[in-house]
């Protein structure tokens, strides 16, 4: 099985406080992995670390191989790697279109034609046709969220990072979104915006053994376990965890 | 879509109506007042150079008067050198440029309110650096442009094909897709760089456009007065600068000259037995617009308008 | 022996001076890098001061209660102008656009009230000590004195009771603030009154040894914004560190160069120290 992504003894330490800790994980083409955890486990920065958002205190990131640990933020999405984040983050004083237009336009900045195409093409596949013209800060939280997703897609990446894209979104828009990401990952048959691979964050755990291969248990800035969803299902730590805090 | 494009053609016609009747004012006017437009027009230039960085691109500098300065010495060397104006001002904004881009490299290291003292100190520095070498800029005392006799009105019409030049240019900038690279930085810089941006090159870049058209305004400027001195580095024309474009609205490209004129005006009407006053009314108007309309009269024009229309939709429908 | 008597009267020159220029820092530590509020209006706050001290010392006869008014007035003026700016206070662009604003309007009022022509104070001490033939007046001594005093009082106020962790807690978690009843507002308006009223104090101790103008108050705002950073925010002594470095750096280049040509020097120096200081280890980019 080829590896998209590795990590090697990641750490992350702020104000001498381990934040991420040693953290050895890998993602294999095709993958999709979902991170859960409790609240304040670092899920949020080790994705951040992933998508070169925070440079790691130690240890190193390679993607295919190449290493990407010294690089600045914008060769992670030059090289393939996009993110969507906690915090809703489209520019609230842009358009819609103008949000995807500067997501898209960045490898083909003068070419108007192939901008308008995939700005079209992205509009259609998030179906956000009818709000185009709004601005950001217009739309309700799901379309902000599935407008985010959008974004992350437009520089046509093969690794997707997303934290708690469904979290706060009413079940029918979460429900698109999920689908949306899966079918980005199972149909990869040349088609754009597919992906190679897919890190998700999310707490309900319906949503995580549903839709990942391989789920990770982050505690306290390390994964307790790791492996197939029925494998960390059984686990103790996980058991009890969802005991106190799974909604299903 | 429709409602939007009605509403960008009733913005094109105002404009045009805008830009047309300055153009034919100077025909109504005295001496005095057609002297005094052509001082709007260049300081709008100047504001509008402040607005592209601020404005747009999100940075809050203080160093407008860097190369305000700038440019009227390299005009007016060019003069005394005899390069002929058309070339001069070439000089001028290349100049402009090249020190846009070194100052811009030199502020994009750091971040937040460092940066606006990075400006503020550059500012200093170089009002001090042009006080100490009076054989290059003559001091407190200036230097003469060596000119000859122009008419008010024809340095009016020349002044004002420059604004629109200069108008038309920066619209283009700021509509093209690397002014929407700069509004996604005034927005959230560190997610343009997440999105695969360069964000300090873009920043730079700015900085030399605005630097390249205040040093034009700044040359333009000595080329109406015929003088230049030291003081043409001093940091309150920065200030000026930041106050005109948040009067009129920062972010729009009327909004500078609207600010530039609207202050004019209000110095005028002050005259010389109340102008002593005036920069405490700057002060408390900067202060009231920071809490009340940060988006400035224009802004405020752009909310009422769509408000009047949005009613006018809803009622029609 | 010139040179050797130059440069020491450069360095004493440099370290009083120094002083005085890390008790103005102080008051921008507190406003801005302990409450983080960036106030460009803290340099008019020590204009105003200086115009105090010279007012009151003209007007009432003594210099001694001008130094105890004019912080008291300027507190004052700190106190007001915080209440007002309230609302954008937490942003920086438009704190920085909104004290601009108050600063013009000082400026404004002082050269309106004033007029532009430099005022000077006669020292309130007269005695002058000789120092390698030549002068040095006692006052600055003392005021060096007065201001390290308010320096040790400022760090016993901030490190040794709890006045300083809450002006630290108010800014990096506002919430938990008032969950522990922390009355927010109350201390970002007492904190910057502190602040302003050390400007206002430093403004009129400096006002016999300079020239006052209305002007007086942004160049120093420049430079003190710089100490300030340079030190590390909130750290008092370090800043104090930085200002001496600063005004003797200063000091001794105008033994050498002309006294713009000194300053000009040291900005730049500062300048680059400031820019080749690494930002924040952790955030790329
Ligand atoms: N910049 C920072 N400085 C200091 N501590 C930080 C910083 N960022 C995060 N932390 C701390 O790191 C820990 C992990 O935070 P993180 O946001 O990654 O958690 P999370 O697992 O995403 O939680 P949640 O489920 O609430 O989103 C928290 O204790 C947080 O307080
Ligand atoms: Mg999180």
């Amino acid at each position: 099985m080829k590896e998209l992504l590795v990590t090697r003894g990641l750490g992350l330490e702020i104000d001498r406080k381990n934040i991420i800790r040693d953290v050895d994980t890998s993602l294999a083409v095709g993958e999709i992995k979902g991170v859960m955890g409790p609240n304040g486990a670092g899920k949020s920065t080790f994705l951040r670390l992933l998508a070169g958002e925070l440079c790691p205190t130690s240890g190193e990131i390679a993607l295919r191989g190449e290493d990407m640990t010294s690089k600045p933020a914008r060769e992670f999405n030059k090289s393939g790697i996009s993110y969507v984040s906690q915090r809703p983050g489209p520019f609230p004083d842009l358009t819609v279109e103008e949000n995807v237009r500067g997501a898209v336009q960045r490898g083909s900045l003068f070419s108007r034609r192939s901008v308008r195409s995939k700005v079209d093409t992205l509009v259609d596949l998030i179906g956000i046709q009818a709000k185009l013209g709004l601005s950001a800060r217009e739309l309700s939280y799901g379309e902000m969220r599935t407008l985010d997703v959008g974004m992350a897609l437009a520089s046509e990446p093969v690794l997707l990072l997303a934290d708690e894209p469904t979290a706060g979104v009413s079940g029918d828009v979460a429900d698109e979104i999920i689908t949306l990401l899966k079918g980005l990952c199972r149909s990869n048959d040349g088609r754009r915006f597919g992906l190679d691979g897919l890190i998700f964050v999310e707490h309900d755990k319906g949503t995580v053994f549903h839709l990942a291969d391989r789920v990770g248990f982050l505690r306290e800035g390390r994964f307790v376990v790791e492996g197939s969803p029925e494998e960390v299902r059984e686990n103790r730590a996980v058991v009890q965890y969802l005991a106190e805090h799974g909604v299903d | 879509m429709s409602g939007g494009s009605k509403r960008y053609l009733m913005k094109a016609v105002a404009s045009s109506v805008a830009v047309t009747s300055i153009g034919v004012l100077p025909l109504f006017l005295g001496r005095f007042q057609v002297v005094l437009l052509t001082e709007v027009i260049i300081w709008g230039v100047f504001a509008l150079s402040f607005n592209l960085i601020y404005g747009y691109t999100g940075m809050l500098s203080f160093g407008q008067s860097m190369f305000f300065g700038a440019g009227a010495y390299i005009l007016t060397y060019g003069i005394i050198w005899e390069f002929g104006l058309p070339l001069s001002l070439v000089m001028v904004a290349l100049g402009g440029a090249l020190l846009g881009l070194i100052v811009g490299a030199v502020a994009v290291r750091v971040r937040g309110a460092k940066f606006f003292l990075v400006t503020l100190v550059g500012a200093i520095l170089f009002h001090l650096i042009a006080l100490d070498n009076r054989w290059l800029t003559g001091g407190d005392d200036g230097l003469l442009v060596p000119l000859q006799f122009r008419g008010i009105t024809e340095n009016f019409y020349l002044i004002y094909g420059f604004g629109l030049f200069v108008g038309l240019v920066t619209f283009a900038i700021v509509k093209s897709p690397v002014g929407l690279v700069f509004r996604m930085i005034k927005g959230d810089r560190e997610r343009a760089e997440l999105l695969g941006y360069w964000t300090d090159g873009y920043r730079i870049l700015s900085f030399a456009i605005g630097g390249a058209i205040a040093a034009l305004a700044g040359g333009l400027y000595g080329y109406t007065t015929g003088f230049v001195s030291a003081d043409f580095f001093h940091w309150s024309y920065s200030a000026d600068a930041v106050v005109w474009t948040v009067l009129g609205g920062s972010g729009t490209i009327a909004g500078p000259f609207v600010g530039a004129a609207l202050l004019t005006f209000i110095r005028e009407v002050l005259s010389s037995t109340w102008g002593v006053v005036y920069p405490v009314l700057v002060g408390l108007l900067l202060v009231g617009l920071v809490l009340g309309f940060p988006d400035g009269v224009v802004g405020l024009l752009g909310r009422i308008s769509s408000r009047y229309s949005d009613k006018k939709g809803a009622d029609g429908g | 022996m010139e040179l050797v008597s130059q440069i020491l009267f450069g360095l004493l020159n440099g370290v009083t001076w120094g002083i005085l220029l890390a008790l103005i820092s102080s008051g921008l530590n507190v406003i801005f890098g302990l409450l983080g509020i960036v106030n460009v209006a803290h340099g008019s706050f020590y204009m105003v001061g200086a115009y105090l001290a010279w007012l009151i010392t003209t007007q009432l006869g003594s210099f001694w209660l001008a130094l105890f008014l004019a912080p008291l007035i300027v507190g004052m003026l700190g106190i007001l102008a915080e209440f007002i700016l309230k609302p954008v206070e937490q942003n920086h662009t438009l704190s920085v656009l909104g004290t601009f604003g108050v600063t013009l309007a000082l400026q404004g009022s002082a050269l309106t009230i004033w007029g532009g022509a430099p005022k000077r104070l006669s020292a309130p001490v007269g005695w002058k000590f000789s120092l390698f033939g030549t002068g040095y007046s006692y006052y600055r001594i003392i005021a060096a004195a007065i201001s390290l005093i308010t320096l040790i009082c400022l760090w016993f106020l901030l490190e040794r009771t709890d006045v300083g962790l809450k002006f630290r807690a108010v800014q990096e978690d506002p919430e938990l603030s008032v969950a522990a009843g922390i009355r927010v507002p109350l201390v970002y308006s007492l904190g910057f009154g502190l602040g302003a009223a050390l400007a206002g104090l430093s403004g009129a101790l400096v006002a016999p040894t300079v020239s006052i103008t209305p002007e007086m108050g942004l160049r120093i705002f420049a430079i003190v914004f710089l100490i300030v950073i340079a030190g590390g925010l909130g750290r008092i002594w370090n800043a104090v560190l930085f200002a001496i470095v600063f005004s003797v750096v200063r000091g001794l280049l105008t033994t050498f160069f002309n006294p713009t040509a000194a300053l000009i020097a040291t900005f730049v120096l500062v300048l680059v120290f400031l820019l080749l200081r690494k930002n924040l280890p952790t955030s790329r980019g």
